[in-house]
């Protein structure tokens, strides 16, 4: 019996144009928040400081969210094995966002309430549209997996997240301001959409990146209810809470191993060892937390596990939707550059280094967050050459 | 195998995977290839279902045996049965990914 592949309906396809609006914005604003956190390094002193709330919401709504929002376009439909109903709905998503972010930004710097809940209100609209569009995409889907199970928890917590903010920035100027509802707004977007979209996607790419094979997905299954279950502990105040956290990474890092341990592609590229490495940085993460300093464990989150894995997916997802675009039309016609002669390699090797050290350092030594920035346009400059190549 | 179906052979190793930097041939992705002029059929898999290069591959597969003399109808087909698996990868495969 032959198992012949489904054929897709006629669906249109995403436009190149889509992932790298987001990939581009999404390096902006990383750039932007790490410069504007480097140049005023007292923001580290106050975890309400407007400098650091500006940088922050750059560093994950920004860089964070819009790649990841940015990539889902395109994994979206090798996760479930059949394409988006309507690709074009997420030029909306882009511009509510793209332009939303700046104004909350400003408002933050500014100490206006007003203009943070205008920009996040528009970012919310963004984002309750391409969860919407995703539902939609959920409902056809024609496999259903723990990584598609980890995309829907995304798409729940990527509503939930600015939802409980821009809660935050009306009540903070019309009353029943709650300051619990801001460690319910941190830890959704922390680990409900950055932690269990790195693990879920991660799972897909790295094993596909690597060439892995026989790693079933029964672990990362097991992973998301863990990671749920803890952060439902942590938002109603039980201890339990981190226990489960750091179990669930035990687990992250167990699946990763068996990924590894069963790939064919014996070398590991520039975008997997930095994924590998943003991973080191949450084991540190969650013991500045168990040690009481939640500023040094964002900073390792965001500047570390974040910076690394989101720069070294990028290495990996852009040279690979500009080759489909510019050179698979050209294959078996004549000879095309593979994926990794696109990408300048030292160039990104160096920017991950001085990610790395810069996030290493900066809860010691601020000054650093010059170091980050230096990795930030380095990593900017790497992306750049891929499109020109 | 006639003449052609080695003639088609040897035009799929033109055929790259960008990730890896291998061809359909030596990573064991072509199932089977029958010619007989004017039509052409390939049965072949990817190294995963739902791998986002499968329209590309598959296009490339198609243009690549275009250039078969009296070839002028190519059908490619698409299985997941049998999977493929890194048994199926050849010799030169297996050195290049760093095994060997």
């Amino acid at each position: 019996m032959t198992g012949r592949a489904p054929s897709l309906t006629p669906t249109p396809a995403v436009p190149l144009s889509l992932p790298l609006g987001f990939f581009a914005a999404g390096t902006a604003f990383l750039l932007w928040g790490l410069l504007l956190l480097a140049i005023h390094p007292e923001a580290l002193q106050a975890v309400r400081h407007p400098v650091l709330l500006a940088s922050s919401h750059l560093l994950f709504l920004g860089f964070g969210v819009g790649v990841l929002v940015g990539a889902l376009h395109p994994l979206v439909p090798v996760v479930l094995e059949s394409p988006l109903p309507r690709p074009a709905l997420g030029y909306p998503t882009l511009a509510l966002w793209g332009a939303g972010l700046p104004l909350q930004t400003l408002g933050f710097l500014q100490a206006d309430p007003r203009w943070v809940a205008l920009g996040g209100g528009l970012v919310l609209l963004g984002l309750l549209l391409f969860a919407g569009h995703l539902a939609l995409a959920f409902r056809r889907a024609s496999r259903w997996s723990p990584v598609a199970t980890a995309l829907a928890w995304v798409s729940f917590y990527l509503a939930l997240t600015p939802l409980l903010g821009m809660l935050q920035a009306l009540t903070l100027r019309y009353g029943f301001y709650d300051p619990e509802r801001m460690a319910w707004h941190v830890l959704a977007g922390l680990v409900g959409v950055f932690l269990l979209s790195i693990l879920g996607v991660g799972h897909k790419l790295v094993s596909m990146f690597t060439l892995s094979h026989g790693t079933d997905e029964g672990v990362l299954g097991l992973l998301l209810w863990v990671l749920n279950l803890g952060l439902l502990g942590l938002a109603l105040g039980q201890p339990m809470g981190l226990g489960l956290l750091a179990l669930g990474l035990v687990l992250a890092f167990y699946d990763t191993w068996r990924i590894l341990r069963q790939r064919v592609k014996r070398a590991l590229d520039v975008g997997v060892r930095h994924y590998l490495a943003g991973l080191a940085f949450l084991p540190l993460s969650l013991g500045a937390l168990l040690a009481g300093e939640p500023l040094r464990a964002g900073l390792w989150f965001g500047l570390g596990f974040l910076g690394l894995v989101v720069s070294g997916m990028l290495y990996k997802i852009v040279p690979f939707l500009v080759w489909t675009q510019r050179y698979a039309p050209r294959v078996g016609l004549e000879p095309v550059p593979a994926l990794k002669d696109m990408l300048p390699e030292r160039a990104a090797d160096a920017a991950g280094l001085l990610l790395g050290l810069g996030a290493l350092l900066t809860p010691f030594w601020p000054p650093a967050l010059w170091v980050c920035a230096a990795g930030g346009l380095l990593c900017a400059y790497a992306l750049e050459e891929v499109l020109r190549s | 195998m006639n003449p052609l179906e080695e003639q088609a052979r040897r035009l799929l190793t033109q055929v790259y995977d960008p990730e890896l930097g291998l061809d359909v041939v030596n990573l064991g992705l072509i199932y089977e290839i029958q010619v007989k002029p004017p039509a052409a059929h390939v049965r072949m898999t990817l190294t995963t279902p739902g791998c986002p290069l499968h329209e590309s591959m598959q296009e490339a597969v198609r243009r690549a045996l275009t250039g078969l003399p009296g070839v002028e109808n190519v059908t490619v087909e698409l299985v997941w049965t049998p999977p493929w698996t890194p048994a199926r990868l050849s010799p030169e495969a297996r050195k290049a990914l760093g095994w060997g």
